[in-house]
């Protein structure tokens, strides 16, 4: 039925009561059958130090080798935020490529850290604080590591990065902080603050990854990380680039593809690894460390699965497996030619008729104009299925949402962040452009690279 | 070694009874704890405590300390996403002298002194 079998293998519909299982009570290591157990993995699997080290790193480098993305010599970005999963990634990095083995890594890494300080409204004082400690923690591990403000998103310049050792104070741009900061006070909804918040550090690592020549990205999000992504993105209305959101490499940007080499590896290991090896940490706060405990829909999702996990730990992984089954069919008649301009990823809003999507602008508009616009709009929409038609409807919708803020057509869950702000997000406009249009002349030099004479 | 987790339903009044206890070993029992991932903004931002347990009358456990710690060591609002029930939130993992809680009975491990306890949140922003 099913062809992954090692963490499916253990799948029980049946509650384990986490704790209540004592034949795990001073058990011996399940790998190496010698030393004590320090950890339960999965279910029922409990390593010692050792095997557990050991199995990080394999899966880590099973994760890379499968996918035979990465040349030897090849530049590539490794996106680190201070977290245990970012804190063991750079120290597998480090190992691997300190190995004497045939099997040392060969690429050659460099470190970005994007400080969101900005968007969360910290203190300037708490953003050095943070610097600092972010410092110290990639101090030894010998590769080049570079700094980038998220506000430099506001309008991205080659010198926003900067030597994260050669540093000794912030440069803050206090003009471009106020106006991240304007952006996402205007947002209603935490929800909208972290979807947004994704989307533009997603976009500051490709725009440094273009700069500093690399054509990957490698991020530090765990199986449990995705898992997670993976539900709460559909709760949001990102169903459509779940394959891109959830998947080992996300091909949005063609010179550019995002990886995710820990997807195989839950937070729990991560957490053993960064504690035995003595790793430190940066704690950076999230928009939802301040607010209510289900303050977002992604912290509702997130508290709900890490929840149902510990009654049934095989939900993390299950959920993970079937999200690795998805995939993006570029010829459906659902998407587009063109990207959305705010998150670059395929326009899912060229609906079909009675789709769930016109189905959703029919009732939105018949809440906002009554029954008069099921006589124009929504007929109209369903009734004139050329592209160009669905365009204007579409872009003039999203203008009316956005206050005639962005003019080409955003996705479903681009238009769900729009909605809620009034006009701060503007702000934006003129980069993300800049940015939309480099990635598209870089689809279509890679579409046309054939026929170029060289 | 006597226990007196089970017939006694609520954290809180747990600690209560074992505290007021008198007799029995008498002595106070002093652990280190530890907080990483965010878990430490529910407790002042502190990342190292170093917590004396009055005598009491029963061994001191992790549940009973889970109860100590929400009534002496929480500051501020958001307890919840620390405490749930006697236990931690799901997602904060417990390290009982660098072994995975669930390894040593979880709730019901008896302390001894000097114990190392880390608390570690794996939930996104702590
Ligand atoms: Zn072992
Ligand atoms: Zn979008």
């Amino acid at each position: 039925m099913c062809s992954v079998s090692d963490d499916l293998d253990c799948l029980s519909l049946t509650s384990s009561g986490s704790g209540t299982d004592k034949s795990l009570f001073h058990a011996t290591c399940k790998k190496c059958r010698s030393e004590p157990a320090k950890v339960v993995v999965q279910l029922k699997e409990a390593f010692c130090k050792n095997c557990l080290l050991l199995y990080v790193n394999h899966r880590f480098r099973a994760c890379l080798g499968k996918s035979k993305l990465i040349k030897p010599k090849e530049k590539i970005l490794v996106a680190v935020s201070g977290s245990l999963a970012s804190a063991t990634l750079v120290d597998l990095i480090h190992c691997g490529l300190q190995d004497t083995t045939p099997k040392r890594l060969m690429f050659s890494p460099i470190i970005v850290f994007i400080d969101d300080g900005a968007a969360l409204g910290l203190s300037n004082e708490q953003r050095l604080k943070i610097f600092q400690e972010m410092r110290i923690m990639l101090k030894n591990c010998g590769l080049s590591t570079f700094y980038v403000p998220l506000e430099s998103v506001i309008n991205f310049e080659h010198n926003d990065l900067k030597e994260i050792q050669s540093e000794t104070t912030l440069s803050i741009n206090e003009c471009s902080v106020s106006k991240v900061r304007k952006i996402f006070e205007d947002l209603k909804s935490v929800t909208s603050k972290e979807d947004l918040l994704i989307k533009l550090r997603n976009n500051l690592l490709i725009q440094s990854a273009l700069t500093l020549n690399c054509s990957k990205i490698l991020t530090a999000e765990t199986g449990t990380d995705l898992a997670v992504k993976l539900m709460s993105n559909i709760v949001i209305g990102r169903g459509a680039h779940l394959p891109l959101d959830v998947g080992f490499c996300d091909t949005r940007c063609t010179s550019v593809l995002l990886l995710r080499p820990l997807q195989d590896v839950s937070k729990k290991a991560v957490a053993f690894y960064v504690l035995m090896k003595g790793l430190k940490t940066v704690f950076i706060p999230a928009f939802s460390s301040i607010e209510r405990k289900n303050c977002s829909l992604q912290k509702l999702t997130e508290n709900f699965l890490v929840g149902l996990h510990c009654e049934f730990p095989s939900t993390m992984s299950t959920i993970f497996r079937t999200g690795e089954k998805l995939s993006l069919n570029p010829l459906s008649p659902n998407f587009g030619t063109s990207s959305c301009e705010l998150c670059q990823g395929p326009l899912d809003i060229y609906a079909t008729e009675s789709s769930a999507y016109l189905a959703t602008q029919i009732s939105s508009a018949v809440s906002k104009y009554g029954k008069a616009a099921i006589n124009s709009d929504g007929i109209h929409v369903m009734n004139h299925s050329s592209e160009r038609a669905k365009n204007r409807i579409l872009s003039s919708s999203c203008k009316n949402e956005a206050n005639g803020t962005f003019f080409n057509p955003v996705c479903y869950g681009c238009q769900l962040i729009l909605a809620e702000s009034n006009n701060q997000i503007h702000l934006l406009q003129n980069s993300l452009r800049k940015h939309h249009n480099q990635i598209l002349r870089d689809k279509m030099k890679e579409e046309i690279a054939d026929f170029l004479i060289e | 070694m006597a226990s007196c987790t089970s017939s006694i339903p609520s954290g809180e009044r747990e600690v209560s009874e074992c505290s007021s206890a008198t007799g029995g070993a008498g002595k106070e029992l002093k652990v280190n704890i530890e907080f990483m991932g965010g878990a430490e903004m529910m407790f002042d931002n502190q990342k190292k405590l170093n917590v004396t347990l009055p005598p009491a009358e029963c061994k001191w456990t992790i549940r009973s300390l889970l109860a100590y710690m929400k009534v002496h060591c929480a500051k501020g609002g958001g307890l919840e996403r620390f405490f749930t029930g006697d236990s931690v939130t799901p997602g904060i993992l417990c390290v009982i002298n660098d072994q995975d809680w669930e390894l040593l009975d979880t709730l019901n491990y008896e302390l001894e002194p000097n114990d190392n306890i880390i608390f570690i949140s794996t939930l996104h922003g702590g």
